[in-house]
């Protein structure tokens, strides 16, 4: 016994159309997580001379490997006292790690995208290992592992391709 | 929400542990040993909390992602005995639990991620880090929502 189904090739064309439609979902999902990844990640860090927020570098296929100067557009003030995201350097800084995101291709989703951040203060600011004993070591941040955190939640929560 | 219910809920399965040596919490008079092991705990946010879906009329569950650290500081050459009993605690205490505060927010921790960073100056260190998850039930203004 079987089954006949007729227009075979109209159902073909339309499983390709669903299967490209929902490629296109989730092309655009995947970017909405790395923005939403970049701006964690950004707004979570403190500036002092903007090299840690200089060094967040998207990139796909291969993590980055070159390690960016802080731009000095002034000083970088007293920036124990400020609140997060008033720092002066942080605007230049923050854009000129905008371009390796913007150059990002999203189109096909079935690729590994990476951010990498070879500041040489990263892992204390994440950790809070500076400046360590005997003085008293700042708090850690928690940028990579905080924003790890909320991503893993919000695909568990929400998905990837709804 | 109220973080100090968070807060009490953590510090006092905190202060259940016995580490054995002392631990540092912000904002608490703290004598670091000269050269004996310590301990460091944060508990770290600043994710945007992400809203789960509906909990009946006007009201919604959100969840906010926060981590607790637990960092301990060892003098190099003295081992690492006691922050590595210390972390196994940590973990014993935190891990894979389901908490209640008394705003009624459930919390979720996750597993305990260990980080062994380089030595700095002399001092050995050891990180454990647990991610954890609070679900509250907010309620929505529906009137405001849809002006």
């Amino acid at each position: 016994m079987g089954a006949v189904i007729p227009n075979l090739d109209e159902v073909f064309a339309q499983i390709a159309k669903d299967i490209e439609a929902l490629e296109a979902r989730m092309a655009k999902n995947i970017q909405a997580l790395v923005l939403d990844a970049d701006k964690h990640l950004k707004a979570l860090t403190p500036v002092y001379t903007g090299s840690a927020v200089r060094n967040y570098i998207w990139t796909v296929g291969e993590p980055n490997a070159v390690t960016y100067d802080a731009i000095e557009d002034g000083p970088t003030g007293r920036t124990n006292s400020m609140a997060l995201g008033q720092e002066p350097r942080r605007a230049a800084n923050e854009t000129a790690a905008m371009a390796s995101l913007l150059a990002i291709d999203f189109s096909n989703p079935f690729q590994t995208f990476y951010c990498t951040n070879l500041s040489p203060d990263i892992e204390g600011l994440e950790l809070g290992l500076l400046p360590g004993p005997p003085l008293s070591s700042r708090s850690p941040n928690g940028m990579f592992g905080i924003t790890e955190a909320y991503l893993e939640a919000k695909v568990a929560s929400k998905g990837i391709t709804s | 929400m109220s973080i100090e219910s968070q807060r009490v809920l953590i510090t006092t399965a905190m202060n259940r542990i016995n580490f054995g040596l002392p631990i540092r919490y912000a904002n608490i008079p703290f004598k670091q040993p000269d050269n004996g092991a310590y301990g460091e705990f944060f508990i770290m946010g600043g994710a945007e909390p992400i809203a789960l879906g509906g909990a009946g009329y006007g009201k919604i569950i959100e969840r906010s992602v926060q981590m607790i650290q637990l960092t301990m500081w060892v003098p190099e050459g003295s081992g690492t005995k006691p922050a590595t009993q210390g972390l196994d605690a940590f973990r014993k205490a935190f891990a894979y639990k389901i908490g209640r505060d008394s705003e009624q927010c459930v919390y979720h921790f996750k597993g305990m991620q260990e980080l062994n960073p380089s030595v700095r100056d002399n001092w050995s260190c050891l990180i454990g880090r647990i991610a954890f998850t609070r679900d509250e039930i907010q309620n929505v203004d529906i009137a405001a929502s849809i002006v």
